[in-house]
């Protein structure tokens, strides 16, 4: 037989050891808690934005003084921040460092001519930063100390009656300057006279830089009239000397209407700095369209949290230690939650910085006055915080992870270890308990664990005693075979001999009737031999059909009666008929083999029981003999083995063990448990064989023909 | 005789008979026994398998050295199996026959073994004897000595024996051994009575080496 070739793959420990990497499953789950984690952190962050927006609100009910008289909505307005220190006018920009970021833009659509603008107050003057971008400069020419045919700047004020005076900034070049304003003048001939007055309390300084150039501007505050406006007006070309482009703080009415500045009450300022004082926190108060009135903190915040780990570093996206701020410097607010503030709502929105590297969560509460919204408070901060959290329950789950997977792997190649060792010993043990030959050499020792590899040991030991018995019927049937073939032959011999030199006719008869009897014994001996192997087709040829048992088996035993003498049939299965399909010769022999078993071993002047017993599920023949007791070692195999293993035979028929196993053949034939136990008391042995019954088959009653 | 199959214990018997011997016969072991223990006989045929007891002709013949060391014992069995066993029981019988065994065979060990008693009982007959070295066989006696001491042997092994010497070296077929040793039975027996008789020899000096095998023809004696 050719061995089968086991398919090459990988063994059990490498099996094992890939179901473990199963585990990096956990931190799919726990990245999906962590996100869980952020949702709870950001729902919170939120809350307390909100809270903190109404907390900012609540000393700001009611205070119609702090909100300034509002403009009407088409307006521009400038937003003036509070310097916290004295500004050098100096046309350089390293004073102003910590207001850069909140200058404006005025650009037109050209984004190379334009400029940035900042204003400011200390004390009693106003500082203006102008950044003006711009190509090419056209300064002044010297000898025209008023022309305005170059770039130049126009800072435009409301009087004491609302009306706008301008006061231009033509610069010949860096520098100090002073600006001038044009008076217009008629003479009796209506013809209009201008005339430069140069301005002494307003003082400008012009650098130049890469992009174009600032200005600088310090004006004292009681100049200003609640209206100030800029206008940048950019030549191009010297020879032309046209303005190229006009760029203005309120678009181009800027010179007729300014725009209105916007300032907070130092009390607005003080009320809100003392909620602003949390690092990374930023609170606006906006007036009831969206305007900036005060604003106080910053978004930027110092570092928090340990440096993580180099692999870390690598893994997790880094939080931003600077971002772009879009607010920043910004004269109005807009957004949703501005907008639902201002309708009288708490609200919340989540935006990212320009540049995606950080997220901002702002809060607006409103601000009431007699019920109605006078103003909007807006709380910001960014999301590192939480960032930095996750951050960490991050690092923290991929080191427990990874100690859970080392732990793990590290157990369960241990066990695949210890598993496939047992496995391949009891392999090993098996392979060794056969010879090269197929023989049992037997040393095989069961395994007393109680597991499924304990239970396949103890099935091979069960196995291998089966085999081993067997092999034990197969070697012995032989010496067997010899010595029940040699006994009838020696008989036939001697007989055979005696009758060669026995002279009367009188005197051979005894010796020829044992050879006679010799000879029936080996024809037995032959018929049964051939019986067994006859039957396998004897099966296939079976014919199967419905009878009645009772009447079947009381019949047969009858007939037994006559054979054997002394059968009793008990029948206990009450009035109903047994009907069952079998095949009535193979039966019968059957029936002969279970009578002639009992028959050998009776003990004499016995008689043999045949019994029937039944319950609805199946019915039971049971063939008893008062005799030897089976032994103890195998009662369950005295079909399987075909091994005999009672030596109380009383009679000279030969015995090979074959009776039984034809017994068993038959019974699987009619789907029948065959079994055999010793009686109580051990006062002989019962066989019985159990049938099932077959509802489908239990219909037509029919009488045996 | 004890037997327990009626056909071959008379076959033998009325074989036994009419060459003028006096046979008693018995079917199991427990008659023998009482019969035996009153009166022991001059020579005992057991079979192995006596009735239900596999082994009750070892038995039997434990029980009969017992009560007598001299008593010639020949063992009858059916099974070439046996024929082990009763080497590893060591339960000094003096010959073993198989039962599909002729009768003029079962005729002519009875005498031999009849004779060897006589030439024991009485130290007056002239001594056959043959020396190969170490080795004295006494053929009228059918003894064997090595090296001064005597070695137990049964008829069978006696015969294979006296015919290996013979001439020492040569090499004696398995044939040639049964015939002189007066079997008939298959090779292998032939086998297993080398075997044993090798062992009595080994058992009394381990240095023995005399009787070699010679692979496909059979057996000599190493002179």
């Amino acid at each position: 037989m050719e061995a089968v070739k086991a398919r090459r793959g990988f063994g059990l420990r490498a099996q094992l050891l890939m179901l473990s990497i199963a585990v990096l499953a956990i931190p799919y789950a726990g990245i999906e808690y962590v996100r869980e984690l952020e949702r709870y952190l950001r729902d919170s962050f939120a809350a307390s934005l909100s809270d903190a927006a109404r907390a900012v609100a609540g000393p700001l009910h009611n205070q119609a003084q702090l909100f300034p008289f509002s403009p009407s909505e088409s307006e521009r307005t400038l937003y003036v921040h509070r310097l916290r220190h004295a500004i050098q006018l100096d046309g350089y920009t390293d004073d102003w460092s910590d207001y850069l970021s909140w200058t404006e833009a005025f650009f037109s659509a050209r984004p190379d001519s334009g400029f940035r603008l900042i204003i400011g107050r200390f004390q009693a003057n106003y500082h203006l930063l102008l950044q003006v971008s711009n190509k090419h400069s056209v300064w002044q020419r010297a000898d025209e100390p008023d022309a305005l045919d170059n770039d130049h700047v126009v800072l435009v004020l409301g009087d004491n009656y609302g009306n706008p005076v301008r006061y231009y900034f033509s610069p010949a070049g860096p520098g100090t300057l002073r600006p001038f304003i044009y008076h217009f003048t008629e003479d009796e001939f209506r013809f209009q006279h201008r005339a430069t007055e140069y301005i002494t309390n307003i003082r400008g300084n012009v650098q130049q830089t890469a992009a174009g150039f600032n200005l600088e501007i310090t004006l004292p505050v009681s100049m200003v009239h609640e209206r100030l406006g800029v206008e940048w007006v950019d030549v191009e070309d010297e020879t032309t000397q046209r303005a190229q482009g006009v760029v203005s703080t309120a678009g181009v009415k800027a010179l007729e209407r300014p725009g209105q500045l916007v300032q907070a009450s130092s009390q607005l300022v003080q009320v809100i700095e003392r909620f602003a004082n949390v690092p990374g926190r930023r609170v606006w108060v906006l007036d009831e369209r969206g305007r900036v009135l005060a604003s106080a903190g910053g978004l930027e915040k110092p570092k928090v949290g340990k440096q993580p780990g180099l692999l870390y570093r690598w893994m997790l996206p880094s939080i931003p230690e600077s971002f772009a701020d879009d607010l920043a410097g910004s004269s109005r607010l807009q957004g949703a939650e501005v907008e639902r503030a201002m309708a009288g709502e708490v609200a919340t929105r989540w935006r990212s910085s320009p540049d995606g590297l950080a997220i901002i969560v702002s809060a607006a509460a409103p601000v009431l006055n007699a019920n109605a919204v006078q103003g909007v408070v807006v709380v910001e901060e960014t999301t590192g915080s939480i960032q930095v959290l996750q951050r960490e329950a991050m690092i923290s789950l991929f080191n427990k992870t990874l100690l859970v997977f080392l732990v793990l792997t590290a157990l369960v190649l241990a066990f695949a270890t210890r598993l496939s060792m047992r496995l391949r010993s009891l392999s090993d043990a098996a392979e060794a308990a056969i010879d090269a030959h197929g023989r049992v050499i037997g040393g095989f020792t069961p395994s007393v664990a109680g597991d499924e590899i304990g239970e396949l040991s103890r099935t091979f030991e069960a196995l291998l005693t089966r085999l081993q018995e067997y092999h034990h019927y197969l070697e012995s049937l032989a010496s067997r075979l010899s010595h029940e073939l040699r006994t009838p032959i020696a008989v036939v011999r001697s007989s055979l001999e005696h009758v060669a030199v026995a002279g009367s006719r009188a005197e051979q008869e005894p010796y020829l009737q044992r050879a006679r009897e010799g000879v029936e014994r080996l024809t037995i001996l032959v018929t049964r031999l051939s019986e067994a192997a006859r039957l396998d087709l004897a099966l296939q040829q079976a014919q199967v059909q419905t009878l009645e048992v009772k009447e079947f088996v009381g019949r047969c035993v009858a007939g037994y009666g006559m054979a054997f003498g002394n059968v009793e049939f008990q029948d206990h299965t009450g009035p109903e008929p047994i009907l069952h399909a079998i095949a009535p010769d193979l039966f019968e022999q059957m029936l002969d083999k279970l009578i002639a078993n009992a028959a050998d071993f009776r003990s004499p002047e016995t008689a043999i029981v045949v019994g029937l017993t039944s319950d609805p599920v199946a019915w039971t023949l049971t063939v008893a003999n008062q005799g030897p007791a089976l032994p103890d070692t195998m009662p369950g195999q005295l079909f399987n083995s075909m091994v005999s293993v009672r030596h109380g035979s009383s009679t000279r028929e030969p015995h090979l063990g074959l009776g039984l196993y034809i017994v068993r053949l038959i019974a699987e034939f009619h789907h029948a448990q065959a079994a055999a136990a010793n009686l109580p008391d051990l006062a002989g042995v019962s066989f019985s064989l159990t049938f099932t019954r077959n509802p489908a088959v239990e219909i037509p009653v029919r009488p045996i023909a | 005789m004890i037997e327990d199959e009626g056909a071959i214990r008379e076959n033998y018997a009325a074989a036994l008979r009419r060459v003028g011997y006096t046979v008693e016969m018995f079917a199991d072991r427990k008659s023998a026994s009482v019969a035996l223990r009153r009166k022991l006989p001059d020579l005992v045929i057991i079979d192995i398998g006596l009735g239900d007891e596999t082994e009750g002709g070892f038995d039997l013949c434990r029980e009969l050295r017992a009560a007598s060391s001299s008593l010639p014992i020949i063992f009858l069995t059916a099974r070439d199996g046996d024929l082990d066993v009763i080497s590893g029981l060591r339960l000094g019988a003096d010959d073993y026959l198989t039962k599909d065994v002729s009768q003029p065979q079962v005729l002519a060990r009875v005498a031999a073994l009849f004779r060897r008693m006589d030439a024991l009982r009485s130290d007056t007959g002239p001594a056959e004897l043959h020396t190969v070295g170490d080795l004295v066989v006494d053929r009228n006696a059918l003894t064997v000595e090595w090296k001064q001491h005597k070695i137990d042997l049964t008829l069978t092994e006696f015969w294979m024996v006296s015919s290996l010497v013979r001439v020492p070296g040569h090499v004696k077929s398995r044939e040639q051994l049964m015939r002189d040793a007066d079997i008939f039975v298959d090779d292998g027996t032939v086998t297993s009575h080398i075997k044993r008789m090798r062992r009595k020899f080994e058992d009394l000096d381990p240095e023995f080496d005399r009787v070699e095998t010679v692979y496909g023809m059979g057996y000599r004696w190493k002179p």
